[in-house]
């Protein structure tokens, strides 16, 4: 800082100091807290932070439900369009691992591999809530 | 330049900043309040209110916006508390939304708020029966320096704000506004200059007018 603005800055604090600041109005921290408050009991509140905190599962799942849902809406006749090709080429993947039913739907073949996917799922945001937990401890 | 400040200066204000009276961090109030306990962002809210409401005084100029700027930075601070990253003091991070909150409302207000060109009073008319010579200085500074802000742009309020008010260094101005260090030192530098000019104007005519009344 030269002179000239050391001049300034010796003069500005003189007359600017934490020590004046301009005080919060009486009242202010109980407003405060009673918009916090009012928020946080709102329904929509509740919601999306039920949805925010279980991102995670809560994609999983709809993922999975749009799966069984293009299963029971996708023809299982091939018409020739890619998403039937798409569909068909994943219906013939195969896996080594045991093979098991979920549920019986009626007219409905679920592929082998989408009951593994499920449990992947599952093993994974366990994983990352349990990852979650350790780098959050250590960050203290 | 670096700001070299007494040892219990730095100290206090560490403790203002980190700590409370009660002698718990910030930190202490977050994780309450991220683990469900509501009420214990009311420690927080009490412990930084003032800085935060004179921030957006400063900035936007009249009590009632700046208490609703105040209270709108809290609420978004209470909402966003889980990406709080805790490298950084919670009040520079709060400083932050108080500082966007209130350029945003003042960049969209329609029309500037009509300042005043001259200084309205003579530092006499603070004087009365009813009140000391040290309060009535103290006024006619209060005044001077509200009149001064007035005559600089809300983005240089602010940083004057945060560096003599808030007393935050440069590193810490540039984190808050988002502007480099190098332009935060130039705009404080001009910011400084002209309040300091418009003071020593005022003063001087004080001064002049005192030394007429005397004659």
């Amino acid at each position: 800082m030269n002179e000239e603005n050391r001049f300034d800055d010796d003069l500005l604090r003189k007359f600017l100091n934490p020590g004046r600041i301009q005080k919060a109005p009486e009242g202010f921290s109980s407003k405060t807290m009673t918009r916090i408050r009012i928020e946080v009991q709102s329904p929509a509140h509740g919601l999306k932070s039920f949805f925010i905190k279980n991102r995670v599962p809560a994609v999983s799942v709809l993922v999975i439900a749009g799966l069984f849902v293009a299963a029971a809406l996708l023809p299982s006749q091939d018409p020739g369009d890619k998403i039937s090709l798409i569909w068909k080429y994943l219906q013939n993947v195969n896996i080594s691992l045991p093979q098991f039913k979920l549920f019986d739907l009626p007219g409905i073949i679920m592929p082998g591999w989408l009951p593994y996917a499920f449990l992947m799922v599952i093993v994974f945001t366990l994983f990352d809530r349990f990852l979650f937990r350790i780098f959050n401890k250590s960050g203290k | 330049m670096l700001k070299i400040r007494p040892l219990d200066v730095t100290l206090n204000n560490f403790m203002r900043q980190n700590h409370g009276m009660d002698g718990r961090a910030d930190i202490f109030y977050i994780e309450q309040v991220l683990e469900g306990e509501i009420n214990a962002f009311s420690h927080l809210v009490e412990r930084h209110k003032d800085k935060a409401f004179n921030l957006a005084l400063r900035i936007c100029g009249n009590n009632e916006e700046a208490e609703e700027i105040a209270q709108d930075a809290f609420l978004k601070a209470f909402r966003s508390l889980r990406h709080f990253r805790k490298k950084s003091s919670f009040s520079t991070w709060l400083y932050r939304i108080v500082y966007n909150t209130a350029i945003s409302l003042v960049r969209t207000r329609k029309g500037r708020v009509l300042s005043i060109e001259e200084f309205p009073a003579d530092a006499v008319d603070f004087l009365s029966i009813n009140r000391n010579e040290e309060e009535a200085i103290e006024e006619y500074r209060n005044s001077l320096v509200n009149f001064a802000l007035q005559k600089i742009s809300d983005e240089e309020r602010g940083l004057i704000t945060l560096y003599y008010y808030n007393d935050l260094d440069i590193g810490e101005i540039s984190g808050i506004t988002g502007i480099k260090k190098v332009n935060v030192k130039v705009r404080l530098f001009r910011a400084r200059r002209k309040m300091a000019d418009i003071i020593r104007n005022v003063d001087r005519k004080q001064v002049a007018y005192e030394r007429r009344e005397q004659v």
